[in-house]
């Protein structure tokens, strides 16, 4: 089968300009020859773990199977429960001595089949009809250094407690509008997680939220400092905070750089950029260079007409 | 447009496999284009480049040699870019982002060289229209338009059968012109 011609060849060479031609154009001017860059590439490399300490599959495999076992034997004591029958929370360990054990009630109890129970010694939990037939009183009482206790669920694995965590922080702050109790929280993660923590990013980023409800800036700025934030992804808000931060501390030429960063890929028309925009024109404003705040306001209200600096921006620029 | 030639695809003992660096070196570019032309405008690339090659390091261990390398590398990243639409897809769904955002960006928010509006306004068409279209169409045109793959690249990559490509490509075409008509005759 002869293989068709591209439309994109085809809209090259063909001046007609038929539907064929014309998606021709939209698909060419949509080919991407280098969406990232060399720097971009490295910085995205130098995100990446080491293959070596890349260890997925005991991880995936630990949680699935604590999972499995946790739900496996909620089930268990559930239907045990609801039959009336053994409960471990109310219990003893498998070889205690029934005399433990309170008598479940009467009415909940299924009459026995009659069977003989020749030794009134310790029987095990389970078997629910003997265990009720052992007279209370003659049972050997229990021994001291073996308390009762329920069989535990497998402890969650560390990725889970430390998602849990940070659940619980981002909760606090958003949820609860609780900023301290989340900075709490996120000690309590760094404290746990500072060496091994998967998610030590996301923490990061919320702290730094946390302290900006609370109007700790300069601590906040110090958090944002110490990070490399390249202008894309989700580094993109937190560069451009970084930007204002640095603006409101009179450090005008490293948050002119934040915002240039942004600027230099302006490809969406977002708050971001929006902010990166203003931001950069209130440095240059303050820089003295009174001809580039009034392009970047100008630029701001082109994009943003009804933008949240837009008064301001037409107030600067007399309008 | 540096296509992937069959000839070109390292076979899997060409390449030093079990060095993640490597890997990266030599097909990062490759896979970050394959993310652009695969997502379009609302993916991450950077983020997707990061996502596949976490998901690389991962299983390295696990790659055995069947397929080829390149094969490899672009299933997780269709993989990962379809997750990551069906992702921003649920966003938009929650409304995190506003409706309407490929709409309004197609009209000129600001002055900017014409130039670079044309082109930013037909990549939103494309993949506007793309978006339409059922995954296995979009694949296949994306691939042939925009990789400018040829069948039999696109049916190594993709682990389909040539006539099939052909076959997807033919409808693809089909849908992606009755699409863009409404599209067109839909907007003011």
């Amino acid at each position: 089968m002869k293989p068709p011609e591209r439309w994109t060849t085809r809209c090259a060479h063909e001046p007609n300009d038929d539907d064929e031609a014309r998606a021709g154009r939209l698909f060419r001017r949509a080919i991407v020859k280098q969406p990232l860059d060399t720097g971009a590439l490295a910085e995205i490399r130098a995100r990446l773990p080491d293959e070596t300490r890349a260890q997925p599959r005991p991880l995936v495999l630990s949680v699935a199977v604590a999972i499995v076992l946790f739900l496996c034997g909620g089930a268990v004591v559930m239907s045990a429960t609801l039959l009336g029958h053994w409960s471990p929370f109310r219990g003893a360990p498998a070889d205690a001595p029934a005399a433990v054990m309170p008598a479940p009630p009467h009415h909940a109890r299924v009459a026995p089949v009659a069977e003989p129970v020749a030794d009134p010694a310790p029987v095990r939990p389970l078997k629910v009809v003997r265990r009720a037939e052992a007279p209370v009183e003659d049972a050997p009482a229990a021994p001291d250094r073996a308390p009762p206790v329920a069989a535990e669920p497998p402890r969650p694995s560390a990725i889970a407690r430390e998602a849990a965590v940070l659940g619980a922080a981002l909760q606090k702050l958003r949820d609860e509008g609780d900023a301290a109790g989340a900075l709490a929280l996120l000690d309590a993660h760094d404290a746990e997680f500072a060496a091994t923590g998967l998610l030590a990013d996301e923490a990061g980023t919320t702290r730094v939220e946390a302290l900006l409800r609370l109007g700790q800036r300069a601590r906040a700025l110090a958090l944002l400092d110490a990070r490399v934030l390249p202008p894309s992804g989700r580094a993109r808000a937190l560069l451009a905070s970084r930007g204002e931060l640095r603006a409101d501390a009179g450090r005008g030429a490293e948050a002119r750089a934040d915002f240039d960063a942004l600027l230099s890929d302006d490809a969406l028309d977002d708050d971001v950029i929006e902010r990166a925009l203003f931001g950069r024109a209130a440095c240059r404003a303050r820089a003295g260079d009174a001809n580039g705040a009034r392009s970047d306001l100008d630029a701001y209200l082109a994009r943003f007409p009804d933008g949240r600096y837009a008064t301001r921006a037409r107030a600067s620029l007399g309008r | 447009m540096p296509a992937l030639r069959p000839d070109e695809m390292p076979a899997a003992d060409h390449v030093p496999i079990h060095n993640l660096d490597a890997l990266y070196r030599e097909h990062a570019a490759t896979v970050a284009r394959w993310a652009a032309h695969l997502g379009g405008p609302r993916l991450d690339v950077d983020d997707a480049v990061h996502e596949v090659f976490l998901v690389v390091g991962k299983r390295l261990p696990e790659f055995r040699g069947d397929a080829k390398i390149t094969t490899w590398l672009y299933r997780i990243t269709e993989r990962v870019v379809r997750g990551g639409r069906r992702r921003d897809r649920l966003r938009r769904w929650l409304d995190f982002v506003r409706r309407g955002d490929v709409e309004q960006s197609l009209s000129p928010p600001r002055p900017t060289p014409v130039e670079e509006l044309e082109r930013r306004q037909s990549r939103d068409t494309v993949y506007l229209v793309l978006d339409r279209l059922a995954e296995k169409y979009r694949r296949v045109l994306v691939l042939f338009e925009l990789e400018e793959l040829s069948g039999e690249e696109i049916a190594t990559l993709t682990g389909i059968k040539l006539a099939t490509v052909w076959v997807h490509l033919h409808r693809a075409r089909a849908l992606f012109l009755a699409e863009l008509n409404r599209q067109i005759g839909d907007r003011p």
